[in-house]
């Protein structure tokens, strides 16, 4: 069986892990196999595995290679379906609902249009956690891993990043 | 092996370093030497005219203290001439040879930092160096800097 390595997003972190298994291999084994390894926690039965930004989780009984799941691809495993984001800009909130595979990049692009930011105003800005830490989130991470659950909202703010000053 | 090198070849192998490397936004040039790796951050070509920038490491004491890097001329194998380096309001204070033609201005590399801890800590606690952080931080710190406006793309 041809093996191929798939980077694992979880609510685990921001950081994904590498996880090697065969093309052949169900999206139950995948399931099985990220359970196993402590990658993403919870009844095995009410986990699922999103692509990249897709919009709907795979189906379990349907093979890797059937997914369209290639070398490096990456997935993320998580209890939540969606995960109900909302935006804070200039003290006005804005809602959108997406799967935990978004890419941040993809929120951020989202909220610059719904605020209706445009030119100066929509270049340079960045999403950061509205709680504590209060993290910058990296463009290339999955919205997923920063929501725990059985929780499955985020509170995010849009703001200017942070320049170093000497 | 010296234990800073074989943790980062560990962390060059690990997969949030090589996500990096499969979507293009760093990757190793020279790892002959592991205490001076030299690595390359893709950068927006408004600020870095070469589409990236060349990094020469001092990974002493890695990762237990911060690494270090001064922007790299791969041709000569020395220091980029000042005038080389990225230039832009997101880069230019974090690329600022005028400051130290020998480290970026950051809270990730060692140089930087001292003197920075009331500020810099409280400040951006994502960079701010700590024993458990990778070189990805670093990496990752560097193309924020470079490609301010990544999610248009």
């Amino acid at each position: 069986m041809i093996e191929i390595e798939l980077y694992v997003h979880s609510p685990k972190g921001g950081e994904p892990t590498m996880v090697e298994i065969g093309v052949e291999a169900l999206v139950e084994d995948l399931l099985k196999k990220i359970h196993e390894a402590g990658l993403c926690d919870g009844p095995l039965e009410e986990l699922v595995i999103f692509v990249e930004d897709a919009e709907e989780p795979l189906g379990r009984g349907h093979s890797l290679e059937r997914c369209g799941l290639r070398h490096r691809h990456h997935v993320h495993c998580h209890k939540c379906h969606r995960i109900r984001v909302a935006v804070l800009y200039n003290g006005v909130e804005k809602q959108e609902s997406f799967p935990p595979s978004t890419r941040v990049k993809r929120v951020l692009k989202w909220a610059i249009h719904e605020f209706q930011l445009k030119g100066a105003d929509a270049e340079n800005k960045v999403l950061r956690l509205a709680d504590p830490p209060q993290t910058e989130l990296p463009n290339e991470a999955h919205i997923g891993s920063f929501t725990q659950p059985p929780k499955c909202e985020l509170r995010l703010c849009l703001v200017a990043p942070i320049r170093f000053q000497g | 092996m010296k234990p800073n090198e074989s943790l980062l070849k560990a962390h060059l192998e690990g997969a949030p370093f090589l996500a990096g490397v499969d979507c293009g936004k760093w990757g190793v040039h020279s790892d002959a030497d592991l205490t001076f790796p030299v690595m390359w951050v893709r950068g927006d070509t408004r600020l870095v005219q070469a589409g990236r920038v060349y990094l020469r490491f001092d990974a002493s004491e890695y990762p237990q203290q911060a690494p270090t890097a001064c922007p790299w001329d791969i041709t000569t194998n020395e220091k980029l001439a000042p005038g080389l380096w990225p230039k832009g309001a997101s880069a230019a204070t974090v690329f600022n040879p005028a400051w130290n033609a020998s480290a970026l201005y950051a809270p990730c590399d060692r140089v930087a930092m001292k003197g920075h801890e009331a500020g810099w800590m409280g400040l951006c606690p994502q960079w701010w160096w700590q024993p458990t952080f990778t070189i990805v931080v670093y990496l990752e710190f560097v193309h924020v800097c470079l490609n301010p406006a990544d999610h248009e793309s």
